[in-house]
């Protein structure tokens, strides 16, 4: 919708994602400079302005991304899959997570780190070059 | 090799920090900390950058794969470019706002605009769930809702999946509410800490108290109340609160404040494929940890004739030998089940010895196409000598269970349904001789049925039943072959007597 509304500002021939990311970027500051700050929200102004340059990057890399995690999701085991849809995808927590898996929540928290792990590094192998 | 270039202790931290805040866990000293790595290492901002953007993949981003898809073309695989730029930035957005924010701080919850979204659609096959003004909808706020056919499955912020039956039409109420004009619901709310509420259209109110549980308003208002795991709050103006319980039901008549109670039906409401799935696997998983089982087989090897017990140290001489029956389709589409086709088909294995001799379960899905013979084998000792024991089913559906030098006790008639997957399954306790029979985790009641052998079985309960048999049976010295025309998709025999909520449980779990 902002984009929309500053549509006019936009200088045909420059950088539209560039525009883009940084009428966001201004939108997300001025949301979160204006809201009630509360103690366990981990960014502030501060933090996101030294986040700047990174997230754009990061943002305009997410396609790639998800293509290689969807690779890399075929190389996990069964359990681990299930594990992380059971967290992720169908957001239960640890403990509901292992009362359907058979397993301790810590159990749940090691497995899930293993595998969130594997992935990792999955995904840097099968996209080198922008981390 | 890694190029996340970050310490250990650091990758470790980032980690650990994210699993917490997403669990609500966290503490502001935590989440201080976690800012002033951030703050100070660059590497630290990108590795954070690189994991959110994973998490969410993870959450948001594999639902086409997962979906059940109607009918009709195969569905997009490679999204629109503007739709991946708008998701991209759409995933910035959620990171910059910090969307790990604990989910429990309830108290700073604004109230919710028509506008905001309650629910969303985890996925549909049908015709697709309709705002009020007959407008596809994804995301859902308060107001009503229609589903003309087919499933939908919508998924709210505290957890709680609900499974639409077309033709429904309903009303978000709130983030954990919502009312029901008429059709079916199924519920699943998985944490006790989070209560979710179905409002009929007579006024009652059903709370789950850590459930699972569906929920039919008929066109003529009449409705009932399944009740599948844990329990719910019947409440009612006026009327006293009325809890629930697992395998129970209760229905009430349109216009009327009196209730009718009576049992369960776990085959009434419609579950998405993919969530039957996920249940069968825990199910399996949940089975093998189990420390009170001799013999297990889940019969998940895809070729070869020997099926092994899947109990952990168990002797070489209990995995089975298959003499003739064939792999197939069971229930979960991760394992074959074996098929029997009559004479000469059965699988042979030991059963190792009790840690308590005389108390003995025996549970199995069966599928059963025909019964043709008097008898129908599910699992005999080889022998029939005293204390060997039998398992088998009657030509009129009725199970049956004796010991050599006991009786035989038969149930009535009609207990197994050819073409229906059932959990049978039989108890001896060490009270008493009798057995105890169970058919998709109901007790049932059986009657004395015939003398078995001389009378000579002194101690209650099975001896050692040593080798045995599923599927087809045959003693040269009598003169009826009992043959199995069907389908086995696991055995267990458990050392001791299992109770009735556990049977409960193994079929609540494992139905297909």
């Amino acid at each position: 919708m902002v984009l929309w509304r500053k549509q006019e500002e936009f200088q045909a021939g420059t950088n539209f994602k560039a525009w883009a990311f940084t009428v966001c970027r201004f939108q997300v500051m001025a949301f979160i400079r204006d809201r009630k700050r509360r103690p366990l929200d981990v960014l502030t102004v501060e933090l996101l302005e030294s986040f700047a340059a990174d997230a754009e990057e990061a943002a305009l890399e997410y396609e790639p991304r998800l293509r290689a995690l969807k690779e890399c999701r075929k190389e996990l085991t069964e359990k681990s899959l299930r594990l992380l849809d059971l967290h992720y995808r169908d957001r239960m927590p640890l403990e509901s997570v292992g009362k359907a898996t058979g397993l301790s929540a810590n159990g749940v928290k090691q497995a899930l780190f293993r595998a969130r792990r594997a992935l990792q590094v999955c995904i840097e192998n099968k996209t080198p070059g922008y981390l | 090799m890694n190029r996340i270039d970050l310490s250990a202790e650091k990758l470790d931290f980032i980690e650990n920090s994210m699993l917490t805040l997403r669990e609500g866990l966290a503490t502001p000293e935590l989440v201080a900390e976690l800012r002033d790595i951030l703050h100070a290492d660059r590497e630290a901002r990108k590795f954070w950058l690189f994991t959110n953007q994973m998490d969410s993949h993870l959450q948001t981003g594999f639902e086409e794969d997962t979906a059940v898809r109607p009918p009709g073309p195969p569905a997009r695989t490679r999204p629109r470019p503007a739709a991946v730029w708008l998701g991209a930035l759409g995933a910035a957005a959620l990171l910059t706002l910090g969307f790990f924010i604990a989910r429990k701080n309830g108290s700073e919850t604004p109230v919710p605009s028509a506008a905001a979204p309650m629910a969303t659609v985890i996925s549909q096959a049908g015709s697709g769930i309709l705002g009020s003004r007959g407008e596809p909808v994804r995301t859902l706020g308060l107001g009503n809702y229609s589903l003309s056919e087919g499933l939908s499955r919508i998924g709210f912020e505290n957890g709680t999946r609900l499974v639409l039956e077309g033709p429904v039409e309903f009303a978000i109420l709130g983030k954990d509410s919502v009312s029901l004009t008429t059709g079916k619901v199924w519920a699943y709310c998985p944490s006790a800490a989070h209560v979710f509420s179905i409002v009929t259209p007579s006024g009652k109110k059903i709370t789950d108290l850590g459930t699972e549980f569906g929920v039919e308003v008929r066109p003529d208002g009449d409705t009932e109340v399944h009740v599948l795991e844990g329990a719910v709050r019947l409440t009612d103006q006026g009327t006293e609160d009325l809890d629930v319980f697992a395998g129970k039901s209760i229905r009430w008549r349109a216009g009327s404040s009196g209730t009718e109670e009576g049992g369960a039906d776990y085959g009434k409401f419609r579950e998405p494929p993919d969530l039957v799935q996920s249940r069968l696997a825990a199910s399996r998983e949940k089975t093998r940890a189990r420390n009170d089982l001799l013999v297990y087989f889940d019969f998940s090897e895809k070729a070869g004739d020997v099926v092994s017990n899947r109990v952990e140290g168990a002797p070489s001489s209990s995995n089975g030998r298959i003499l003739g029956a064939g792999r197939d389709a069971g229930r979960s589409r991760a394992h074959p089940a074996l098929r029997f086709n009559g004479y000469g088909d059965a699988v042979a294995f030991t059963i190792p010895g009790y840690a308590n001799p005389g108390e003995f379960t025996i549970a199995m899905w069966v599928k059963i196409e025909r019964m043709d013979t008097a008898l129908i084998t599910l699992l005999n000792s080889d022998g029939w000598e005293t204390g060997d024991l039998h398992f088998q089913l009657t030509r009129n559906g009725a199970l049956r269970a004796g010991i050599f030098g006991d009786q035989d006790y038969n149930t009535a008639d009609g207990v197994v349904t050819p073409g229906q997957w059932h959990l049978l399954a039989v108890t001896w306790g060490h009270q008493g001789r009798e057995p105890v029979l169970f058919c998709d985790g109901k007790r049932l009641n059986h009657g004395y049925s015939s003398n078995s052998g001389d009378g000579s079985l002194i101690k209650p309960g099975p001896s050692e039943p040593g080798e045995s048999q599923i599927g087809s049976w045959a003693k040269p010295t009598l003169p009826d072959q009992r043959d199995l025309l069907g389908w086995v998709d696991e055995v267990m025999v458990f050392r001791g007597s299992l109770g009735q909520s556990e049977m409960s449980e193994l079929f609540r779990m494992g139905r297909p």
